[in-house]
Parts: structure tokens; C-alpha cells; sequence
């Protein structure tokens, strides 16, 4: 298994394969055209995020022209939170909490699960890609894709690439009974234009904003014992690392499993004031999962864009292993 | 009348045209509807659009202005005045909710009727409950890890950390009230 995702992650080179632009209309086709996108494209729009019966409006900068990928992302209504990335530093600006969060991405520029050709049979393992269907987003000329799980354990997908750039426009994740439960859309988009350094920039600092002390890179190998013992058809660990979380004084276990697409994020701490409570049984935010126990002296927060039996499968099996 | 309503709002008409197409407007609901689109369309296409608004807003609006002012003298006097016409007729889209903002108004979805958590949940998540606000906010920092390795994020950034910024705060206070 490890072999599979070490390759899977280290042909990062086959981003670079151009897709023609006649083989767009096959859909694994569009999958790879749209991941080049993300990675290369400069863009600012704004998007509406549509979960349950909630709806929020953002604006996203993103430039990717000179080699390092800066991102701006920031909420249009209610409490203006902000997200800027650079590089791999991520730092989440949240003006009701007062707070900065820092960390720092671990896949470099590789993007996860790459949706490369490698990982497309993976894909295909648990999910059916569908035919691409022509239509209008944000004005718009578009292109869709569907992606239909095979089982009750994952999410389907439903996305659209603007056909000129292949940049995602519209995505929607879609449950077992065929109902949106969660999508994301693009209302406006500029792509190719120049980026001002100042739309880059923080709008939004708060007096007396706190930031963490910075996360520090730890190794990235462990020598933990803890796993999930059950898994759904089809999902595997992918990845195994120590992290340090804002806030937290000591490093937290960071388990990755995926199935080719859906990601399942389980961290495991040991349990202390910061973290005593914070999370108890099955919840959700949207089509985010969320399971929390405390085992072992440890706090165990399951989590990832699955449905409910998916999380909470994995976080009841999560347990030190002899 | 559309001809008129199209002219009026690229600013060809005379005063007297103007006149009328504003009496037209403001007595004819389908017209209003007609002048709300072409507005719309007008304010997209110059690329100035940065709200979107649902159809019929200004009815809404000026439905509200009448219940929830009629104490108030001199905005019956303004409402009774023939400014009116012209406030009726002409509520452009961002003029309208700068009028909210500067009326004061209650928002026009209050929090009352505004859909909660306590939707009953699908089958989907039958077993999970809404997390509760402190909730999230713990779940931030796992969030922001797990944002980099979410499916989309190899298709699309703006998927990875939307979770984190885009909560609703209005929800939240609600489930606090509950």
C-alpha cells in the first residue's frame, strides 16, 4: 500500500502533462484539466457556499504565476474570517475569536489525492466517472463531470470546469439519495488578469489579535501505535504524521485515510485542559462529519467530507494497537 | 412601455417621458418587475454587480416601509407624497439596500424565519447533530489541517478552508439563543 502512495503522491511530474484540449469532453480528461488549473491559474472571484439550508458568500484571490501559490480567501458576510496562504503557511484570521491560526501544508505543491492517471483507477475502484454535459456557469462556457460512488460510504461529486481554463466553477456534493448537501458555485470570476499585491494582503486584522507561536516542521515519520481497526470498503491510510496545532503545546498524530478521493482526517493527542471535552460523539457541519472520544488517556477527533456511518465507523475503531 | 423603461433607465428620455414612465412604473407591478430585470441586467453587464438580490425586493421593501413606519409622521408624509412614485418606481437594486441599512430596517428574513439547525436531519446524517458553535470553533484547527489534504483541494483552493471562514455567525447566535 505504501508503495502505491508513495508513487501516487511523487508523480507530481504528470501535472504537467498537457491534455489536449479535444480530449476535454472525456471526463477523466476534465478531472486532470482542472487540477492543472488550480495549480496554475491566476484568478479572483467571488462564491456562494451552499450547506443544508445555509448560504454564504466569498471571495477568493488566488495567484499561481510566479511559482508560489498565494491564496486569499475571505468570507463576504457576517464575521469577515480570512484565510491567507503562502506557500505551504496557511494562516486563518478569525476576528470573533480574536485569533490567528498558523499552520503549515505538508504536501509541498503536490496536490491530494492527485487526480492523476495513476489514481484515476483507484478512483475507479469506488467511484463511476460520468459523461461530461456542456453548460453556463458565472457567464461562464462550462463543462460538467459527475462522480457516483459505488457504495454508501462515500460522497457523488458533481462538478463544472469553465471549458476556456478548465478551472472549477461549480462543485456539489451529493449524498445516496441523489440531494445536494452541499455546493459551492462561482457567481463571478475574472482568471488571467493581474493580481495587485494588496488584494493579497489581510483586510480584516483585529486589535489585540493573539498569534500562536509558529508551528514548527516536526518529522514527518512516527512511531505511533494508534489506527483505525475498521474501515469502509475501499479506504486505506494514506498518511502518518506528527503535527503541531496552533494552540497546542504538544504535537498532535495526524492519520490521512482516503479511498481515491474522500478523505477521512483522524488526530490523535493526548488529552489535557485545551483539549478536555472538546468534541464528544457524531456531529456535522454541513457535509463535514465530526466524531470525537476520548480513549486511552488520548482525545480522538475523526473527521472529512463523508457521510455519517463513514466517520463514525473509523473514529469508534480508532485504538492504540498492541 | 418597455421601449420606454429601457430608454428611461439610459437616461433618453425628456422630462416629460420621464414623467410618465415613472407613473407607469409605479402603478404597474409587471413593469416594476420588467425595470427590476432590466436594471439587473443593465448593473451585470457594466460588471458592478456585487450583491445579488431576489426578484421583487423592492415590494418587499416598500411593503415593510408602510407596516412598520406608519408611526412614525414624516415617512408617511414622504410614503403619501408623490416621491413615492418615484421611490417605488425607482428603487434600484443597490439603492434599495442601502435604504435598508440607512431605514435601519429589521432584515427582511428575520431571525425568526430564518431556517436553524433544527431542520430535521436527513438520512444522510441521522446519527449526527449539528455541531454546536463552540464545537466548530474547535474543530477549526483540524479543519485547517485536514483542508489540505480535502478531495477538492487538488481541483479547486477555494474548497480547502471554506468551512473555516464561511460559518454562519447569524446561525450560531441563534443556536446560542436556543
Amino acid at each position: 500500500m505504501s508503495r502505491v502512495t508513495f508513487c501516487r503522491l511523487t508523480l507530481p511530474i504528470l501535472l504537467s502533462v498537457a491534455v489536449p484540449l479535444a480530449q476535454a469532453a472525456d471526463p477523466q480528461a476534465l478531472l486532470m484539466r482542472m487540477q492543472q488549473a488550480a495549480g496554475s491559474l491566476d484568478y479572483d472571484g467571488t462564491f456562494v457556499f451552499q450547506h443544508g439550508d445555509q448560504i454564504e458568500s466569498l471571495r477568493i484571490i488566488h495567484k499561481a504565476s510566479e511559482g508560489v501559490m498565494r491564496e486569499r480567501l475571505v468570507s463576504l458576510n457576517g464575521t469577515p474570517r480570512e484565510i491567507i496562504r503562502t506557500g505551504n503557511e496557511v494562516r486563518c484570521y478569525l476576528p470573533d475569536e480574536n485569533a490567528v491560526l498558523i499552520e503549515h501544508r505538508r504536501t509541498d505543491n503536490r496536490n491530494f489525492p492527485a487526480l492523476l492517471p495513476d489514481s484515476l483507477s483507484v478512483l475507479n475502484k469506488n467511484y463511476r466517472v460520468g459523461n461530461s454535459v456542456s453548460g453556463r456557469v458565472a457567464g461562464r462556457s462550462a463543462q460538467s463531470v459527475t462522480i457516483t460512488p459505488r457504495d454508501a460510504y462515500r460522497y457523488g461529486y458533481h462538478l463544472w470546469a469553465d471549458r476556456a481554463t478548465g478551472l472549477l466553477l461549480k462543485a456539489g456534493l451529493i449524498d445516496a439519495h441523489g440531494k445536494v448537501i452541499e455546493q459551492y458555485m462561482f457567481t463571478q470570476v475574472s482568471i488571467g488578469k493581474a493580481i495587485a499585491e494588496s488584494d493579497l494582503a489581510p483586510q480584516h486584522l483585529s486589535k489585540g489579535v493573539v498569534a500562536p507561536r509558529r508551528a514548527e516542521e516536526s518529522p514527518a515519520t512516527s512511531s505511533s501505535r494508534w489506527a483505525a481497526a475498521q474501515l469502509p470498503a475501499g479506504f486505506a491510510l494514506e498518511r502518518r504524521m506528527q503535527r503541531k496545532l496552533s494552540a497546542r503545546q504538544q504535537p498532535v498524530e495526524h492519520l490521512v485515510y482516503s479511498d481515491g478521493l474522500a478523505v477521512v482526517s483522524v488526530f490523535i493527542e493526548p488529552v489535557d485542559d485545551a483539549v478536555r471535552g472538546a468534541l464528544s460523539g457524531l456531529t456535522h457541519m454541513g457535509a463535514v462529519h465530526a466524531f470525537g472520544k476520548v480513549t486511552d488517556g488520548h482525545q480522538v477527533t475523526v473527521l472529512g467530507e463523508a457521510p455519517a456511518m463513514t466517520v463514525d465507523m473509523i473514529g469508534a475503531s480508532v485504538a492504540p494497537q498492541p | 412601455m418597455k421601449e420606454k423603461i429601457s430608454a428611461l433607465l439610459d437616461g433618453e428620455v425628456n422630462d416629460l417621458e420621464h414623467e410618465r414612465a415613472l407613473r407607469a412604473l409605479g402603478s404597474d407591478p409587471a413593469l416594476g418587475a420588467v425595470w427590476e430585470r432590466y436594471h439587473l441586467a443593465g448593473t451585470a453587464i457594466r460588471r458592478e454587480l456585487e450583491i445579488m438580490v431576489s426578484p421583487g425586493l423592492a415590494d418587499r421593501i416598500q411593503e415593510r416601509l408602510r407596516n412598520e413606519t406608519r408611526g412614525h409622521a414624516w415617512v408617511g408624509d414622504f410614503l403619501s407624497s408623490r416621491n413615492v412614485l418615484k421611490l417605488g418606481a425607482g428603487f434600484a437594486i443597490a439603492a434599495s439596500v442601502a435604504a435598508v441599512a440607512i431605514l435601519n430596517l429589521p432584515p427582511i428574513l428575520s431571525p425568526a424565519d430564518a431556517p436553524l439547525a433544527k431542520r430535521s436531519p436527513d438520512t444522510a446524517v441521522a446519527d449526527a447533530r449539528q455541531a454546536e458553535p463552540a464545537q466548530q470553533n474547535a474543530l477549526s484547527p483540524y479543519l485547517m489541517q485536514h483542508g489540505e489534504f480535502t478531495p477538492a483541494a487538488g481541483m479547486n483552493g477555494m474548497l480547502s478552508y471554506v468551512r473555516v471562514v464561511g460559518r454562519n455567525t447569524t446561525t450560531t447566535n441563534n443556536a446560542n439563543a436556543e
